[in-house]
């Protein structure tokens, strides 16, 4: 070591501000910077360094039926993703992923956490749902069949130690149906437990509609968005205790979303959002008139009034179209599809017509756009978002 | 650190500090131009720069360069009341855009230098705790490092290996993702 011009001290100041994959590389040099890249004190400066550059964002798209003149067949999209700036190795893992939705299984995409991701297999109840890893990339791991039909699905890793079966780290599975009956499945017991009937009487009714399947986690309560009605303007946010199977409803006062762009009728309502905000409160991302994303969070009760919203503008049209370059005239980019949130990252997943996919982190402002538009058939397929932590990966002694 | 007189400083703006570089050439400065550099600051608070501040881990080669960074970020912060030397993120935000832009064109032509180079200023940067230089030097090498082999590394670094082939096997193992 002492041949180095820089001293250790040097060295780990460099390495902390290198891409996780690099922080590895450093920590195959020598004893000495093995030691010190491993140290907790140090992992914890590189993720603090590297804030929002060390997270691999993945959409993986759900299989479509296309008919056309080649008759009817079965296709899916490419995934897209963004890998942290000039990382070099994040396409092993969108490699697999990818060949796992292209394997045999017929299986899409429906929820991920912690590196972790959960297929579907089969389009009608009894689905068949499977855990795969796509770090490891070892066999995954299927699920027993269940009573309770996926209306909602939460993955959630349990800890970092190896050893759940087939290869894959711990976890659990939650499914609710649309009454919010729940079942839990642990990998450590290999079984399902039991049903699940909340007590507060809470279901989804038949005409609320989920506005993106993108789910909040809070405190262990997971919230997904719904629409009152297919025309309706009023949202609900569904908020289920993943501990105890109790759900409840958190009404979105209309002042959240007055002053949002209307979907055009018919489509999609994709111009709100669920978010969490960097301190970790529920938030409502919103495509407001004129044209600017703003983003509503629910603040903690400071009266006996109980919690209010409160509103503040993340970024307008003007900051998006400096980073994405639209296929025609600016002016034509008037509609933002808010299609996912990122909850690792922070990362809103959207859609900006005319210009193509693009990924926003709140926190940062940053804006990447990863997918011009095209006139594919895929262009709104479904899609589920992996979102993995690199640093995650990096060992701790 | 942000709390430093501003007054007294004001006063002191033109005073001039001579430095001297370990091959014993001199570089007279301003105070504010000096001060950007923590370790200066502090002998200049204890009144020890009289008859110049000898830098025997710094050559005139570096010291020059040192300095024309030092000059250049200095006139950044002469605007700012009462604000430290190192640049904080309020100081960011009150210099106007197109300085800001000419700082960040200086900053580029100014690390456009050899490895050897590079690795002097960082070492002289932390010497002389000059946080901005610093943060500018290393960021510039850990963007060179990136996409490098663990022995491209080594090299760069020159670091001797001494882990034995089963431990560097049972490492990359671990952190097989990096490697793909």
């Amino acid at each position: 070591m002492e041949a180095s011009p820089l001293s250790l001290d040097l060295l780990l100041e460099i390495s902390a501000r290198c891409d996780p994959a690099t922080v590895a590389r450093c920590g195959v040099t020598c004893k000495l910077l093995r030691r010190h890249v491993t140290d907790p004190a140090f992992l914890r400066r590189v993720r603090a360094v590297s804030f929002s550059n060390r997270f691999l964002v993945v959409l993986l798209y759900h299989r479509i039926y296309i008919s056309d003149r080649d008759g009817n067949r079965i296709t899916r999209r490419q995934p897209l993703f963004a890998a942290p700036k000039s990382s070099p190795s994040s396409a092993a893992i969108v490699a697999r992923l990818s060949a796992e939705l292209a394997g045999p299984s017929d299986a899409d995409p429906v929820a991920s956490r912690g590196g972790l991701l959960l297929l579907r297999s089969g389009r009608r109840h009894p689905t068949s749902l499977h855990v795969y890893d796509p770090v490891a990339g070892r066999r995954s791991h299927v699920l027993p069949r269940r009573e309770v039909a996926g209306h909602l699905h939460v993955l959630m890793p349990e800890s970092d130690d190896k050893g759940g079966g087939g290869g894959v780290p711990a976890f659990k599975v939650l499914v609710a149906d649309r009454g919010l009956r729940t079942q839990t499945y642990s990998s450590r017991a290999g079984a399902w437990g039991p049903v699940v009937t909340g007590t507060t009487a809470a279901h989804v009714p038949w005409n609320y509609e989920q506005v993106q399947p993108s789910q909040v986690m809070l405190g262990g309560v997971a919230h997904w968005l719904y629409r009152q009605g297919l025309t309706g303007r009023l949202y609900s946010v569904l908020a289920l205790d993943i501990g105890t199977g109790q759900a409840a409803w958190i009404e979105v006062p209309e002042d959240c979303h007055r002053r949002r762009r209307e979907a055009i009728a018919g489509e999609a309502p994709r111009e709100l959002l669920l978010a969490s905000s960097a301190g970790g409160e529920l938030a409502l991302l919103v495509w407001e008139r004129p044209l600017a994303v703003c983003m509503w969070t629910r603040t903690m009760a400071s009266s006996s009034a109980g919690r209010s919203w409160a509103r503040r503008v993340v970024i307008d049209r003007t900051a998006i179209l400096r980073s994405v370059q639209p296929a025609c005239n600016p002016l034509a980019c008037q509609r933002v599809e808010l299609l996912w949130f990122a909850e690792g990252s922070g990362t809103v997943v959207f859609h900006l017509n005319a210009a193509g996919t693009a990924l926003l982190n709140p926190h940062t402002l940053e804006v990447r756009h990863i997918q011009r538009s095209g006139l594919e058939p895929f262009e709104f397929s479904p899609f589920c978002v992996y979102d993995l932590d690199l640093a995650s990966l990096l060992p701790s002694r | 650190m942000a709390s430093a007189g501003s007054g007294d400083e004001k006063a002191a703006a033109a005073a001039m500090i001579t430095l001297i570089s370990s091959d014993n050439e001199k570089f007279e400065v301003t105070e504010a131009t000096a001060t950007l550099s923590q370790t200066i600051r502090h002998m200049i608070e204890d009144g020890c720069t009289d008859g110049g501040v000898p830098l025997p881990n710094v050559t005139s080669k570096i010291l020059a360069r040192v300095i024309e960074y030092c000059k250049k970020h200095a006139t950044a912060a002469a605007g700012e009341e009462g604000s430290s030397s190192s640049f904080s993120d309020a100081a960011f935000l009150e210099v106007d855009r197109a300085f800001l832009e000419e700082l960040e064109e200086f900053d580029d032509a100014f690390l456009e230098v050899d490895r050897a180079t590079l690795f002097d200023l960082i070492l002289a940067a932390n010497y002389l705790d000059i946080k901005g230089l610093l943060n500018l030097t290393c960021q510039k090498v850990a963007d060179s490092v990136k996409g490098k082999t663990p022995e491209q590394i080594r090299e760069m670094y020159n670091i001797v290996n001494d882990l034995t082939p089963e431990e560097e096997a049972e490492i990359r193992r671990e952190t097989q993702w990096a490697f793909e």
